[in-house]
């Protein structure tokens, strides 16, 4: 009679714990607004990596469940998205979001509930204090400002005229990368951030080019990035050299001929990973990358797949210890990810680029 | 779910207020503020830069309460010399242009990024907010329907009706103007406060002119010149917009439809209203004022 | 006249080419009632938009209890005691009749009663007010819903709110059924034996006679005549103003 009870109790308690052996993934993204088109790119990359999860079995024997709620571009919004994920669809891990302004407080939220949180978009340093449970897939600004800033000086190019949008990412680029190329001994004679969303920027790019720089050093997206690449074109200005932070992000909308010559830097997709993931883009969606950040969806996905295997749990706990040991050397589709002691992406490889007639060739 | 259901309440009680905020102004004086959004930040960065150099929560609402109260004079010193319709755009570009200066004086503002950290006022714990929140929202209430309820109030609507006649007898509608403006701008300056404590976030981008519609349409659809309507708009759409996400989920919907669904229950709730039912749920009460 | 209660100099307005009032000089004695009278666009409604600061004047001065009021605005002049009403009175939609009413006493509507809870004693008095002026039936309904006759009576009686020094009402009874005129002119009778000094805009010669004393005639913007209604007929000026040049010799011959 005993023993069939603690059978019972035991079946019980096992299917219990079987049940929370699930692992389910929330993310933030702007599905709407401003970075709409930058959120449904993160959103590819997480899809391409939930298929080829569940199609290799899922994680703790069950498919992995992603929930993807739209942050709509507003605080307000994506707090809602943030919470009901948390307290209602009980996920171990949220992934979000793209820009500072709301990946900072829906960050801490995450961490004040003890879930793990992912950042793929965001590179204010600010991302660095959310907490002890939040990740940086991306490298912050640092990072990448580093390697531009150096490429940039290695080109010669000593005056510069800094161009991009005025926002949390454009405002973290510019002054991170005016720091770095000032550490190099290059001079920024100006920075230029434009109010996104105009129907013409000849003021500001005729502003920046009497400036007479050796070199612009830009990063813009979307349709502002297309228009800016068409004015400099019809205006000249491109006859200076123009150096780009994401070259695929700042030319995907834009006219190729309106874009040949420039330089750039941009996220290693040739590594073997990075190539696999480009193919399953390509042949999913039909196009080359919309953006340089769906990769990092990918990979936040794909890692927290990985921690959960590792772990044989998803619980938040767990999952933290399983992406340290895990963020020591883990082979992405944006590179080898290393977090460093904060949990922050230490290192990004990044190709050296230039725009031909055919796309984007290494240099 | 439970906690989900306090978070949802306390931003409906905290929305109540910029409602009711907005209701005085433009339900009760016809003073059609498209700038209101502004009023919420300047007690949302009073609350953050009172943080950021160093002060407690308490310097944060009087530095908070006293820049929403300069802001207000500034609205109502535009109203002197113009036109309501004239009024409106002077409000909305004003809010513009501070949301501008917060997105660019980085050294002051954080710039674009913001300024984060912000101790919440309750530790983490959601029914004390909660509290706190209703508390602020049944004070709000009772001391504007004190107010309305009025021959002040009376006053205030001659202004809104019949300005002629009021200036005939001998009204100071300046005067009158500049009262309800800072009046009005007490619950929305503790609104930006009591959130901006709650997000630990402050940032240009919820400034954005777009906010000031969802309050416009709280108040259409809840009942202009109704302080209960004006609660009842602002609980009802943020229980609507919450839900949402839910009804996605049940129906299997992908995340478009949720932006979507979000904008046709605002701006085809506002459109519906302000064509078929003008005076929102719960209409204006003429006559109520017995003083 | 010992110090009149209202003093004017060289008023003068012109809209564009079109001069309105070609220099007005005018003194209107305390406690007196004036009847202000004239043909349709002789600018009586500018004389009475000017002195009272709805219309801006283009030069002249006016001055009231000796203190010139010519650049403040309407507010202001209606708190230092000269109140108007208006010739078509536009009444609150979103408001009761009784609530209009009630807001036309300045008295205890500032804020800070408002905040404090006071409340003002004024209340039963409007009851009373409106009984007199056979309002009660509509005191709830929205202002703007009674008859023209009714805003006309309503107004009145809230311009005399506030105890005015000088009252100008314009065209009080235009528009008002025969039986109400009779309730005007004793609401104005009244208030003028408590001391309100008024300036009567009319065309109602027969309401003229039986309130104002004394009449000043407007005409293409000048005074012509000032004297006692009865002398009004013999005026020639006056006659001619009326009935033109034509008409006026047809007049004389016929008397």
């Amino acid at each position: 009679m005993r023993s069939s009870l603690v059978l019972g109790l035991g079946l019980l308690l096992a299917t219990h714990v079987a049940a929370k052996a699930e692992l389910v993934v929330g993310a933030v993204i702007p599905l709407s607004g401003a970075s709409a088109t930058q959120g449904e790119d993160q959103r590819r990359g997480m899809e391409i990596a939930l298929e080829e999860i569940n199609a290799a079995g899922g994680v703790l024997g069950k498919p992995v469940k992603l929930i993807v709620e739209d942050s709509g571009g507003r605080v307000p919004s994506a707090l809602d998205a943030a919470k009901k994920l948390v307290t209602v669809d009980s996920v171990s891990a949220v992934i979000g979001e793209y820009s500072s302004g709301i990946t900072i407080p829906i960050g801490q939220y995450l961490v004040q509930s003890g879930k793990i949180h992912l950042n793929i978009g965001s590179s204010s340093n600010r991302i660095r204090d959310l907490g002890a449970t939040s990740f940086s897939v991306l490298g912050l600004e640092a990072v990448s400002s580093k390697f531009a800033a150096k490429d940039v000086v290695a080109q010669g190019w000593k005056k510069i005229v800094i161009v991009g949008p005025n926002n949390a990412y454009g405002q973290g680029m510019a002054s991170g990368v005016k720091e770095e190329l000032e550490k190099l001994g290059a001079t920024v004679m100006s920075t230029l951030l434009y109010t996104e969303g105009q129907t013409t920027y000849r003021r500001e790019l005729q502003q920046a080019a009497q400036m007479k720089p050796d070199a612009f050093v830009y990063s813009a997206y979307g349709k502002d990035a297309a228009l800016m690449n068409r004015e400099a074109f019809e205006l000249g200005i491109n006859k200076t050299p123009w150096y780009a932070i994401y070259l695929s992000m700042c030319t995907a909308d834009s006219q190729r001929e309106t874009v040949v010559g420039q330089y750039g830097m941009d996220l290693n997709f040739v590594g073997p990973n990075g190539k696999a993931y480009e193919e399953a883009y390509r042949k999913k969606y039909g196009m080359s990358f919309k953006t340089s950040f769906s990769g990092y969806g990918y990979d936040a996905l794909k890692l927290l797949a990985a921690a959960a295997g590792k772990a044989g749990s998803a619980e938040p706990a767990k999952l933290r210890e399983a992406l340290i040991e895990l963020g020591k050397g883990y082979e992405g589709a944006t590179g080898t990810i290393t977090f460093d002691a904060g949990r922050q992406r230490s290192e990004q490889p990044y190709l050296t680029l230039k725009m031909g007639q055919n796309g984007y060739e290494p240099r | 779910m439970f906690d989900f259901i306090l978070h949802v309440a306390i931003i409906a009680a905290l929305n109540g207020l910029l409602a009711l905020s907005l209701n005085l102004q433009l339900g009760y004086a016809g003073l059609a503020n498209f700038g209101q959004i502004a009023l919420f930040g300047a007690g949302a960065y009073g609350a953050a830069l009172a943080f950021s150099w160093g002060f407690g929560p308490f310097a944060g609402l009087l530095l908070g309460l006293a820049l929403v109260s300069l802001l207000a004079l500034v609205f109502a010193r535009l109203g002197r010399s113009l036109g309501a319709d004239y009024w409106g755009i002077a409000t909305l570009s004003i809010a513009e242009i501070l949301r501008t200066v917060a997105t660019n004086e980085t050294w002051l503002t954080g710039g674009a990024q913001g300024i984060g950290g912000l101790p919440q006022l309750f530790g983490f714990d959601l029914p004390g907010t909660l509290a706190l929140a209703a508390a602020a929202l049944l004070a709000t209430y009772l001391v504007l329907r004190g107010v309305t309820q009025s021959k002040f109030g009376l006053a205030v609507r001659l202004l809104r009706e019949e300005p002629q006649l009021a200036a005939s007898l001998g009204y100071d509608l300046a005067g009158l103007r500049r009262r309800v403006m800072l009046i009005s701008g007490v619950p929305a300056g503790l609104c930006g406060f009591l959130y901006a404590h709650y997000v630990t976030f402050v940032g240009p981008d919820q400034l954005f002119a777009s906010e000031t519609f969802f309050i416009w349409a709280m108040v259409v659809i809840g009942g202009l010149a109704n302080h209960s309507g004006a609660v009842l708009g602002a609980v009802a759409l943020q229980i609507l917009s919450a839900s949402i996400p839910f009804a996605k989920d049940a129906l299997g919907l992908t995340s478009e439809y949720v932006a979507a669904a979000r904008l046709t229950l605002t701006g085809g709730g506002l459109l519906l209203f302000l064509l078929l039912r003008p005076q929102g749920l719960l209409p204006e009460r003429i006559g109520s004022v017995r003083a | 006249m010992p110090e009149p209660v209202l003093s004017i100099r060289g008023l003068r307005k012109a809209f564009g080419a079109h001069v309105v009032l070609g220099g007005i000089d005018l003194d209107i004695a305390v406690g007196s009632i004036v009847g202000l009278l004239g043909p349709n666009g002789s600018g009586k409604s500018t004389l009475l938009d000017t002195v009272t600061g709805f219309v801006p004047k283009d030069a002249g001065r006016i001055e009231l209890d000796g203190r010139a009021i010519e650049s403040l605005d309407p507010g202001a002049i209606s708190r230092r005691g000269l109140v108007r009403t208006f010739q078509l009175p536009r009444m609150p939609a979103r408001m009761s009749v009784r609530e209009v009413m009630l807001a036309a006493e300045r008295s205890g509507s500032g804020l800070a009663d408002a905040l404090l809870g006071r409340r003002a004693p004024s209340a039963l008095a409007v009851d009373g007010l409106l009984e007199r002026l056979l309002l009660t039936p509509v005191a709830e309904q929205p202002a703007s819903a009674i008859s023209g006759g009714q805003k006309k009576l309503l107004s009145i009686a809230m311009a005399l709110a506030n105890r005015p020094r000088l009252l100008c009402l314009d065209e009080p009874t235009a528009g008002v059924h025969p039986n109400l005129r009779q309730e005007i002119m004793a609401l104005l009778r009244d208030a003028n034996a408590q001391g309100v000094t008024l300036v009567v805009v009319e065309h109602d010669m027969a309401f003229i006679r039986g309130l104002c004393p004394r009449c000043v005639v407007l005409d293409r913007g000048e005074l012509i005549a000032d004297c006692a209604p009865d002398d009004l007929a013999d005026h020639p000026r006056v006659v001619e103003a009326y009935l033109g040049r034509a008409g006026a010799r047809a007049a004389r011959k016929a008397a």
